[in-house]
């Protein structure tokens, strides 16, 4: 297993972002759902090395972040693309690739190819000497994109990769994410089930900081079977599901 | 996007320490960071600055290296100080303006070595455009001066002093990050340098004379001025040691922040910090 969560819970003063979260995932494409608030950042930046765990047990890549020796070699192998992406304005796109791959240490010997193939893989082979404060919103998400992918990590952590992208580039971006997750672990947050549907094989949703289903995106939609609320089919097992976990909550609420 | 077959993976390496492509990934961040330095945008006001104040009051003096070697640290490097301190605190609060910390803290690299090739990129166009100063003023001064030669001293503890000042200042701009920042370092290291520094010197006695003398600026006290040997031979020994013990403190400063690394980076550091410390002890 590439990714093995044991209990981790992450605080934020008296919040509690991620609350007890156990998973694991192997290769393959693991689409995280959820509402606004669920803890969906906040597992994928504990799982991107940057935010350390209140509680529980993380590894990664068979290997204890917590450890500095450890986390230098999980980073090398790891992918992220965070919300909001940060960026060098006066850099060009293989520059900034660059940047990146030097910061992963990717040995310099395979550096000109691996920016290269990264540039090509999100179609900015265009756009391959034009500085970033030229680019469009959606442009500079697949310039974070290939940031992330350059190293061909065997662990990708992509938060909302398809803000801002077309349609056209997000049916792309499907079949790149369906490529990558044969051979790694990838892990993609977003709010679009369509984008879960066409490309991931698993589903974790979330809700209120725990994961309160697991399962193949078939299996949510059976969740939604006889549901009104939602468009598509994911669209209903989606609500059906947070609509029965709350409940429940609530219903234990009154219990107590 | 294309899902073109996955390139295949390298082996990913075990350790960093006795890679083959260490110093060659260095020097290439190295020149991405100096391509992409925004002090080349004041290099023109320097050259206008430089040609108005050191290389115009030489002029006036006689064609006497010793006499004339005095501008390079009196005159010449205050008129560095601020913007060497400005544009290297605008190199340090990069990654805090540009709210990149998230991402650049799940790469691999160390963050202080990342901080390291940033300042470096700022630091060598500083010195660079110093070192290009100097060589004006000598040039012309090797052409009317009809003895002697031209002293290494003071360029060696400017260097030095503005390497110091360049290391405060992206130390500052890394731990306060923020689009104020660089002017406030900027105008306080140019207070610092140029008020309560001279002040220092008019001050021969006590403490604050030894401050005086251990600033580039403001050379040192009047009453040591000979024609032909104006610096006696230890200042500038105790003024190189005494920055280099700056640039030290504030490296060691620089890497003690929160987002620098693990544990033994941080003791290392901070041992890189304590001798700092001490080597200022020492000079004092």
């Amino acid at each position: 297993m590439n990714v093995e969560l044991t209990s981790v819970s992450r605080l934020f003063g008296h919040n509690k972002a991620v609350d007890a979260v156990s998973l694991d995932a192997g290769p393959g494409v693991l689409g995280l759902l959820g509402p606004n608030g669920a803890g969906k950042t906040s597992l994928l930046r504990m799982l991107a090395t940057v935010l350390p765990p209140s509680s529980g047990e993380i590894r990664l890549l068979e290997r204890d972040p917590g450890r500095t020796a450890d986390r230098r070699d999980i980073r090398r192998r790891l992918g992220y693309l965070p919300q909001s992406l940060g960026y060098y304005p006066a850099f060009t796109v293989v520059e900034f690739i660059e940047y990146f791959a030097l910061l992963k240490e990717v040995p310099p010997a395979r550096l000109p190819g691996a920016v290269a193939a990264a540039v090509e893989r999100v179609d900015l082979g265009a756009k391959a000497r034009s500085r970033l404060r030229t680019l469009s919103g959606g442009m500079l998400r697949r310039v974070g994109i290939a940031q992330a992918i350059v190293n061909d990590p065997d662990l990708l952590l992509l938060d909302e990769p398809t803000a801002g992208l077309d349609p056209e580039q997000r049916v792309g971006f499907r079949a790149l994410l369906r490529a990558l997750g044969e051979t790694s672990t990838v892990i993609v947050s977003t709010h679009l089930v369509e984008d879960v549907g066409a490309a991931c094989s698993e589903v974790a949703l979330m809700d209120s900081g725990h994961v309160v289903f697991r399962g193949t995106p078939d299996e949510l939609v059976a969740r939604g079977e006889g549901h009104g609320i939602g468009d598509a089919p994911l669209e209903r097992g989606y609500s059906a599901v947070l609509q029965a976990t709350r409940a429940a909550a609530r219903g234990d609420g009154v219990a107590a | 996007m294309t899902a073109a077959t996955v390139s295949e993976a390298a082996p990913a390496p075990s350790s960093a320490s006795g890679r083959p492509g260490r110093w060659r990934q260095a020097a290439r961040m190295l020149r991405l960071e100096v391509r992409h330095s925004a002090f080349v945008w004041c290099l023109p006001l320097l050259v206008v600055l430089f040609i108005y104040d050191p290389y115009r009051t030489a002029a006036g003096y006689p064609a006497l290296w010793p006499l004339r070697s005095t501008v390079v640290l009196n005159k010449f490097w205050p008129d560095m100080v601020v913007f060497a301190a400005g544009f290297s605190a605008w190199a340090g609060s990069r990654e805090g303006r540009r709210n990149i910390g998230d991402l650049l803290g799940t790469t691999a690299r160390p963050a202080w070595t990342r901080q390291l090739c940033s300042l470096a990129g700022t630091a060598c166009w500083v010195v660079a455009a110093f070192l290009a100063g100097v060589i004006a003023l000598y040039v012309r001064d090797s052409q009317q001066a009809t003895w002697g030669g031209p002293p290494a001293a003071p360029v060696i503890v400017g260097v030095l002093g503005l390497v110091a000042v360049c290391a405060v200042a992206f130390t500052l701009g890394a731990l306060f990050p923020g689009r104020f920042t660089a002017p406030i370092v900027a105008v306080a290291l140019m207070i610092i340098t140029l008020y309560a520094f001279r002040q220092a010197v008019g001050d021969t006695g006590g403490a604050a004379g030894a401050i005086g003398v251990l600033s580039p600026d403001g050379g040192v006290p009047g009453d040591d001025w000979g024609l032909f040997a104006p610096v006696s031979v230890g200042v500038p020994i105790v003024q190189g040691a005494f920055m280099a013990g700056v640039v030290l403190a504030a490296l060691g400063v620089l890497g003690l922040s929160a987002r620098a690394g693990g544990a033994g980076w941080r003791g290392g550091r901070s041992a890189v910090a304590a001798g700092g410390a001490r080597l200022r002890a020492a000079d004092g």
